[in-house]
């Protein structure tokens, strides 16, 4: 079976700063991979530039996502293929209700699959569901996008808006930031129930706490542009111990 | 595009030809207050760019043309067009070209008098006696204590030459149910223009909602010019919500007035919806006079092509404990102009007043150009004031993250425009919110 995700040699610029230098990297179908690595490493950069986020300069390198060329592609149809970026910061957009936002995705992206749309009696059913898995209450399907919200509940919602849009590859952008740790579990589960559903994700995180839940196959670790380290979830363990610095310099 | 100066002869010409057609052409009170409003004409004519009200950009449509009376009057052809009155409907009056052409109502309650000022002027005067104010009423006083006519010449033309208008009364207590809808129509083909006088009295403890549209049914290449001025009064404890929507096609100009005197605890809110594809403009002017009444103004501003919009607002606190919030967006694209000149002014003797203002503008082009200007005149000590204008475009991040969940740029473009005009919408009584949804809905649509 091919990869989900195959990164290989790229090279990103922003503001004629080279922010990723040959980075390489590959994803199998239903795999879990944790990115860590210190600030400024790049790990924002990768997760922006895979969901399609403008004003970054493709120096070198390719990109491919289900055997497709995934940098000639928008942002929209890469979601309606099954990415989703979970925000590190979700955007509060006043005037929209969350669940008309949702709704419009949603349907946005069945329509490009030619799939059926679904009707707003059929979407509140599979909402309300979903809901009930993460424990949200259902008050904010009417509240403004993120408007308001605590930063707990802005990156539940971003697992809310996953689980209703059922990624094949989920980009998790250090969602556990900021998270009380009722919550991080929570999140966790979310995120767990859909890798069942064959979810191939790329977390990005700074904290093994998260993986304690979410159990990677592979860590990797990022640092100056590029991977500088594989291996299983014991790399996350024994970064813990030593610091980045201990690793990147033994690697 | 005549001379100014020949055009200023040619409208005294008109009025001093028209005398006869004049309804209460023998009612000496009304005859003085339209040969005073075409003396304060005759002095400056319209108003230029460097009146201050009047000095964002030329209306030159306006300026530069003479407009005749419309010689069809009582177009009657444009009723097919109209669909049924809404149910929530209580009462319609339907003008075309100026002139009421149809008055819709079941059986009126006692204490709710609504008709044409035609007709109650031919009727019943001494009822509109002293309730039409002579046009310097509206005139400003500068800086300089001179009262300045310059701003108010549209006004004046309106109070010489106008031949109908609206009339509601409501009595003491009453409160209508559902609302009155006032529908301007203009099927014009040929250049001319028409006034429409109007006056709005709210009783103690009155109730009131009022939707007034004006629209324009036929693309033409004749300008027109319109105009309207309301006079409200809303006495003690009284309440009224009025939702006024301006549109018009590229040749039309139109400028509205509205004049708000409020006595004690008494309540307004407006919301002013501004699309025209031509020329228009509204002024709000509102006189907070008795302590704790509460106004409410929402205005909701769109642009495209060339035209030019332009909204302006004068609230005065008078009365102590008295509130006003003015929440104000402007949306423009192509090469549409926009405007919001809005003041706030706190007399000596208005402690604790409590004024807002916000006014945020949305660019959608490059070539798109909007005039913000907030004032704020606080002349008591013990206020609470803020006013704020911004202006920018879309939000790159905002429409990251909707893309980057499956809607397409243009689907995102479109969620967050109506995003930015919801507050208007969402402030609106529920009894206007289904019409207003559908003429936004239908201006989106169509530009």
């Amino acid at each position: 079976m091919t990869d989900v995700l195959e990164i290989i040699d790229l090279e990103v610029e922003i503001d004629n700063k080279t922010i990723l230098n040959g980075l390489s990297l590959s994803l199998k179908y239903g795999e879990m991979a944790a990115i860590m690595g210190p600030n400024g490493a790049g790990k924002s950069t990768l997760a922006s530039v895979l969901a399609g986020k403008e004003g970054y300069k493709i120096k070198r390198g390719s990109v491919k996502y289900l055997g497709k060329d995934l940098l000639k592609l928008s942002i929209d149809e890469r979601a309606s293929l099954g990415i989703f970026l979970a925000f590190q910061y979700p955007v509060e957009i006043p005037g929209v209700a969350t669940s008309t936002f949702i709704r419009t995705a949603l349907n946005a992206q069945r329509r490009t699959r030619g799939e059926k749309e679904l009707d707003a009696v059929e979407f509140l059913k599979l909402a309300r569901s979903k809901a009930k898995e993460l424990k949200m209450s259902e008050d904010f399907f009417s509240r403004p996008v993120n408007v308001g919200f605590s930063g707990g509940e802005k990156k539940r919602a971003e697992i809310f808006q996953m689980s209703m849009l059922s990624p094949t590859l989920a980009i998790l952008d250090e969602t556990d930031s900021g998270l009380d740790i009722d919550a991080l579990k929570i999140v966790a589960e979310g995120v767990n129930k859909l890798r069942d559903k064959k979810l191939s994700g790329l977390v990005i995180t700074h904290y093994q706490r998260l993986l304690e839940y979410l159990e990677p196959d592979t860590v990797h670790i990022l640092a100056n542009g590029r991977i500088v380290k594989s291996g299983d979830k014991s790399l996350a363990f024994l970064l813990e111990e030593k610091g980045y610095q201990g690793i990147i310099e033994a690697a | 595009m005549e001379n100014i100066q020949k055009i200023r002869e040619k409208y005294i010409e008109l009025f001093n030809n028209n005398k006869s057609i004049f309804p209460g052409k023998n009612i000496q009170w009304l005859n003085e207050i339209r040969k005073e409003a075409m003396d304060q004409f005759e002095l400056h004519g319209f108003p230029d760019t460097s009146v201050e009200e009047w000095n964002v950009y030329s209306y030159k449509n306006l300026t530069n043309n003479f407009f005749p009376y419309d010689n069809k009057k009582n177009n009657k052809n444009v009723l097919s067009n109209i669909k049924k009155k809404d149910s929530n409907c209580f009462i319609r009056l339907i003008f075309s070209n100026g002139s009421m052409i149809k008055l819709e109502h079941e059986k009126l309650p006692k204490g709710v008098i609504v008709n044409s000022l035609k007709y109650f002027i031919e009727k019943y005067p001494e009822i509109i006696r002293g309730r039409i104010k002579p046009s310097n009423n509206y005139c400003e006083e500068r800086l300089s204590n001179i009262l300045d006519v310059r701003s108010q010449s549209v006004v004046a033309l309106n109070a010489a030459f106008h031949l109908d208008g609206v009339v509601i009364i409501i009595e003491k207590g009453i409160e209508v149910p559902g609302y009155i809808e006032i529908l301007n129509l203009d099927a014009h083909k040929e250049s001319y223009m028409s006034h429409v006088r109007s006056l709005i009295f709210l009783e103690e403890g009155a109730k009131c909602n009022v939707i007034e549209k004006t629209l324009h049914l036929n693309s033409s290449n004749n300008l027109l010019f319109s105009s309207e001025v309301v006079d409200i009064n809303l006495s003690k404890n009284s309440s009224l919500s009025m939702a006024r929507f301006i549109d018009g096609n590229l040749d039309n100009t139109n400028i509205n007035s509205i004049h708000v005197e409020m006595d004690e605890s008494s309540v307004f809110d407006s919301s002013s919806f501004i699309f025209s594809q031509g020329d228009a403009r509204e002024e709000i002017r509102i006189n907070i006079n008795g302590k704790d009444a509460i106004s409410n103004i929402n205005g909701l501003v769109l642009g495209s092509g060339s035209s030019k919009n332009e909204l302006l607002t004068k609230v005065r606190h008078i009365g102590k404990s008295t509130k006003s919030n003015q929440i104000i967006r402007t949306i423009l694209s192509d090469k549409a102009r926009g405007s919001f000149q809005g003041k706030i002014r706190v007399e000596s003797k208005a402690d604790k007043t409590i004024a807002n203002m916000s006014g945020k503008s949305l660019l959608l082009s490059e070539l798109a150009r909007v005039n913000s200007k907030p004032e704020l005149e606080i002349l008591a000590d013990d206020v609470n004031c803020s006013h704020g204008v911004t202006v920018g475009n879309l939000d790159l991040e905002q429409l990251f993250y909707l893309c980057s969940r499956g809607v397409s740029l243009d689907e995102a473009k479109k969620l967050l425009i109506r995003a930015f005009s919801e507050i208007i919408i969402g402030n609106l009584p529920s009894i206007f919110k289904r019409e207003a949804e559908e003429l936004v809905q239908t201006y989106y649509e169509s530009r």
